[in-house]
């Protein structure tokens, strides 16, 4: 019941998937055992990111073996839809992250590296790129945030969250114009307002980390329950996915004005 | 093996490097001891609410 307690006051995030929860109670009401920790969250994160990367390769594999996208759809669509449910799982029922998160991860490893495939076909190179500027958005901005650089407010999260919803409803309504054959024109487009469009929202995306650090860095310091160890690391690797795909995009409209 | 993978290869290993290692250290006390912190055990609507009432 104590975990459940935990749960009853929730926080938000600006993360685009989800939103994030917090801890409600001490760590009086937990075991030293469960008690969340910093080192804990990062060693989950990276084994997260180990299992994306291992299912990703294995799609990869596919479509450079085939030569033929069509051959890795399957795994796309299975890897997006079973991701989303597993992600829908994870933020309604917190305490099934340490099973749920992990599961994520590897249907979210389907996804992209299907994406990722395809991107590189048609432009080789952008993949390694897009990866390298991902990371050392997560390494910059987590320095930045270590040493106070960057200060998260009520502000800064109320913002964010405005800001990551308002790009949501734009891509949900570009997504639904669509089966009637229209769309909202910059957000695909290569010009110079879809390059700034794609700089804005890879920018919203990275500062969405800081609000993941904030939450881990607190939760952790409050002596959170276990298993907001892996929801922390959870909701760290769905932006660090959204802030990859942005990547993804800004690069390819760059590389097709070349 | 293209400069382009090695200058991004080295990029990914050193952020990754920096984020496992890094990331276990408690964040600095000018981060920790502000009083202008996010509450996380306070949802955003319920701050939103109060704020409004304020208003």
């Amino acid at each position: 019941m104590a975990r459940h307690r935990a749960l009853q006051m929730f926080g938000r995030s600006g993360n685009p998937a989800f939103k994030s929860k917090a801890f409600a109670e001490r760590s009086s009401d937990f075991s030293t055992s469960e008690v969340m920790t910093l080192s804990g969250t990062v060693n989950k994160t990276g084994l997260y990111l180990l299992l994306c990367f291992m299912t990703a390769a294995w799609t990869w594999n596919q479509f450079y073996s085939s030569g033929d996208p069509s051959s890795v759809m399957g795994y796309l669509i299975f890897g997006t839809v079973g991701g989303l449910i597993a992600a829908l799982v994870t933020i309604f029922k917190p305490t099934s992250a340490p099973i749920s998160a992990p599961i994520y991860a590897l249907l979210e490893g389907f996804a992209i590296g299907g994406i990722s495939a395809m991107f590189e076909s048609m432009y080789p190179g952008i993949v390694i790129q897009a990866v390298g500027l991902t990371f050392f958005t997560l390494a910059s901005l987590l320095m930045a945030y270590k040493t106070g650089i960057i200060k998260p407010t009520e502000n800064f999260r109320l913002m964010i969250f405005a800001a990551t919803s308002g790009i949501m409803l734009l891509y949900l309504l570009s997504f639904i114009m669509s089966f009637f054959g229209s769309g909202i024109g910059f957000i695909h487009s290569n010009g110079p307002m879809g390059i700034i469009f794609s700089l804005v929202v890879v920018a919203i995306a990275a500062l969405n980390l800081v609000l993941d650090f904030d939450f881990i860095e607190q939760a952790s310091e409050q002596g959170a329950p276990k298993y907001l160890e892996a929801y922390g690391a959870f909701s760290l690797l769905v932006t660090l996915i959204w802030l990859y795909l942005e990547i993804l995009r800004l690069l390819s409209k760059l590389y097709s004005r070349n | 093996m293209d400069l382009n993978t090695i200058f991004f290869g080295l990029m990914i290993v050193g952020s990754l490097g920096i984020f496992l290692y890094f990331g276990k250290f408690r964040a600095s006390s000018k981060q920790r001891d502000r009083d202008d912190k996010i509450d996380w055990t306070q949802s955003l609507w319920t701050r939103l609410k109060s704020r409004n009432k304020k208003n």
